[in-house]
């Protein structure tokens, strides 16, 4: 009985072999992934985790559904993607929970995932494809290497020109208008911000805006209040982490600095940070909320 | 109700322990090995040991795998690390003859915590190994630090070793605040992670960078348990007795933090075990450290064993640091055990 059954196993894993490797003699087998590493692939990967809430709604954008069997945990977009089995946060993965899914390929985020547990998923046999998008240019750059490494071109080709072409609406009609200047506020207490080559760095500057912590530094610098006055943003964008309350009381709380320009005319905004902090087809979307806060007349219905 | 406690210790008695405790770590370690996001049970663990046939259970090669270069590393090691922190504990607080004297009191614990959270922040990652060897070297140099400031030119005296530990352990720890407040919100989430003890990233390499280590330190620490005895005793009679004071102190504070920076390095700063297993093991067996150091090793791997598993499991798939597991399961039970004991425990 049990004989039986491992021989109908056996016979069907040589069938997918054969279909896989049908498929594969076609296929670019080798690509260097955007931490510059080679990575080598023996077929086209049907089995895939995502790392991060980012790369699964990507990768259901390509109309992966069926390959993605692992997501972290906030992966919450698509719905049907919220209810794939998980494997830990995405700053702290459940390694074992990785393997036991038999994952033919894992897709990582370079900045997000820890070196060290990606370096030890590599050693225990797994293929890691690192991403790394940090503006939209840099997310269709990734969308299309996905496509050509997971096998659907066309489908990545005609989302990214879809995506192209609504920055480009933005960009072009928000052009010659003053550019307003404007703080993107992360987190709360300590008040932190996004600083230059971030994504959010990129929305602003495409919205028509100008970034007031561009000047100070990379990445995500932390904000002392006395800072804000002299920096006198015009504007204020909260993005909403995984609490929306939280991000209204934190609009609020500004209220008491008239002082700071965007407080006296009001012109404070919480925007959904599934929309504006991740490097997702649906970041477009948060693009043309973030352009509608910063210049009421662009067309489109304003948010709060 | 406790009052196991023999007069004497024989070699039987500590053999007699000894075996109990082999056979509880290993209980613990099967059902650690078994436990886990993925469930293989203690019937596929026992079956790739004995074989199928006589465990009624096997894994397909994706178990063997998880088992293999995951769990059975991680378990190993956490086995290592609960027995150094047992021994360091209970050493130090016959040595400081202070029941609140456990591993991280004299320093080594921030001085560990600096290396590891600066080479955290320096974007160590790139490198394998980086941070457990940075964390050894703050240890090893917050020792130095501690006994040069305590030692001066004078003799090595208890009361002013506990008191420079201490004043080091807060200056250290102001300079942590410093790094984890300057830190990329990023790189937060792994410092707060190894600050509370981490045990995820486990592998074979790292038990071999501390396992033969670890292994000479209580071997040493426990050709020294009769000194130990003696020194309980009082200063004066153990030199009556032929210990060389002053030398022995300074051989088993140098052995046990050399333990201490050695074991967590590769596990972050788990706390309560050299605490609460000490007191445990004591408050069960009596003062003689003969039978003590090797009970209080086994018993230290056996308990950090089981939390290690529950931190695994209780929000499976995610993970919570094993420090807080420690902690939450420890002062009940040491509590109940205070009660029971009632006032008549006084360690020292």
């Amino acid at each position: 009985m049990v004989q039986a059954h491992g021989k109908k196993r056996a016979l069907g894993l040589a069938l997918l072999f054969w279909l896989l490797g049908a498929q594969a003699a076609g296929f670019g087998l080798e690509m260097t992934d955007e931490a510059g590493r080679r990575v080598q692939l023996t077929g086209v990967p049907s089995r895939i985790v995502a790392l991060a809430p980012s790369i699964a709604e990507c990768l259901f954008a390509l109309g992966l559904d069926q390959e993605v069997v692992g997501v972290t945990e906030h992966t919450n977009f698509p719905p049907q993607a919220a209810s794939r089995p998980k494997v830990g946060s995405y700053v702290h993965l459940q390694l074992e929970a990785i393997v036991a899914l038999r994952p033919d390929l894992v897709l990582a985020t370079r900045d997000g995932n820890p070196r060290e547990q990606i370096r030890r998923l590599e050693e225990l046999g797994l293929k890691v494809f690192v991403l790394d998008p940090r503006s939209l240019e840099g997310l269709f750059r990734t969308l299309l290497c996905l496509g050509e490494l997971l096998g659907r071109q066309q489908v990545a080709e005609a989302l990214v020109s879809q995506m192209r072409d609504r920055m480009e609406d933005i960009r072009r009609s928000l052009e010659n208008k003053p550019r307003p200047r404007v703080l993107l506020q992360v987190g709360a207490q300590p008040l932190v911000v996004a600083g230059t080559d971030t994504l959010q760095d990129h929305l602003i500057g495409l919205a028509g805006g100008q970034n007031v912590a561009g000047s100070l530094g990379k990445g995500y610098p932390m904000l002392g209040l006395e800072r804000v006055m002299t920096l006198a943003p015009e504007i204020i964008i909260i993005s909403s982490m995984a609490d929306p309350r939280g991000a209204e009381q934190e609009r609020n709380r500004w209220k008491r600095w008239k002082e700071i320009p965007a407080v006296k005319s009001g012109r404070i905004y919480v925007l959904d940070g599934d929309l504006i902090d991740r490097p997702s087809p649906r970041v477009v979307e948060g693009l043309e909320e973030m352009a509608r806060v910063i210049h009421p007349e662009f067309p489109g219905q304003a948010a709060r | 109700m406790w009052s196991v406690r023999p007069k004497t210790v024989t070699g039987r008695g500590v053999l007699a322990w000894t075996v109990a405790g082999v056979l509880a770590v290993g209980l613990a370690g099967i059902l650690a090995l078994g436990t886990g996001p993925t469930p293989l049970g203690w019937r596929g663990v026992l079956g790739e040991v004995l074989g199928e046939k006589l465990a009624g259970g096997s894994l397909d090669p994706t178990e063997r795998a998880i088992l293999a270069d995951i769990r059975l590393p991680r378990v190993l090691l956490t086995g290592v690390v609960g027995m150094g922190l047992a021994v360091s504990g209970m050493v130090l607080q016959s040595l400081l003859r202070n029941p609140l004297a456990e591993p991280f009191v004299l320093g080594i614990s921030s001085g560990a915590a600096l290396g590891a959270l600066s080479s955290m922040a320096l974007g160590a990652g790139f490198l394998p190994f980086t941070t457990p060897l940075a964390a050894f070297l703050g240890a090893m140099g917050t020792m130095a630090l501690v006994l040069g400031i305590a030692g001066g030119r004078g003799r090595l005296e208890m009361t002013r070793v506990l008191l420079t530990g201490v004043i080091v352990n807060a200056f250290f720890t102001s300079l942590i605040m410093l790094i984890l407040s300057l830190s990329r919100a990023e790189q937060l989430h792994s410092m707060m992670f190894w600050l509370y003890g981490d045990l995820s990233s486990a592998r074979y390499a790292h038990i071999g960078f501390v396992g033969p280590g670890a292994l000479v330190a209580l071997a040493i620490l426990w050709s020294q348990a009769r000194s130990l005895n003696i020194l309980g005793l009082g200063e004066r009679t153990a030199m009556q007795l032929g210990v060389e004071v002053d030398k022995t102190r300074l051989l088993l504070l140098v052995v046990t933090a050399l333990l201490t920076g050695l074991v967590v390095s590769v596990s972050g700063l788990i706390g309560f075990v050299g605490l609460i297993v000490p007191h445990l093991i004591r408050m069960l067996l009596g003062p003689d450290h003969r039978l003590l150091l090797p009970v209080g090793a086994l018993a230290g791997a056996a308990f950090l064993i089981l939390a290690d598993a529950m931190a695994r499991t209780v929000i499976s798939p995610a993970e919570i640091p094993v420090g807080v597991v420690t902690a939450a399961l420890g002062a009940p039970f040491f509590i109940l055990l205070l009660r029971t004991k009632g006032a008549r425990w006084n360690p020292f």
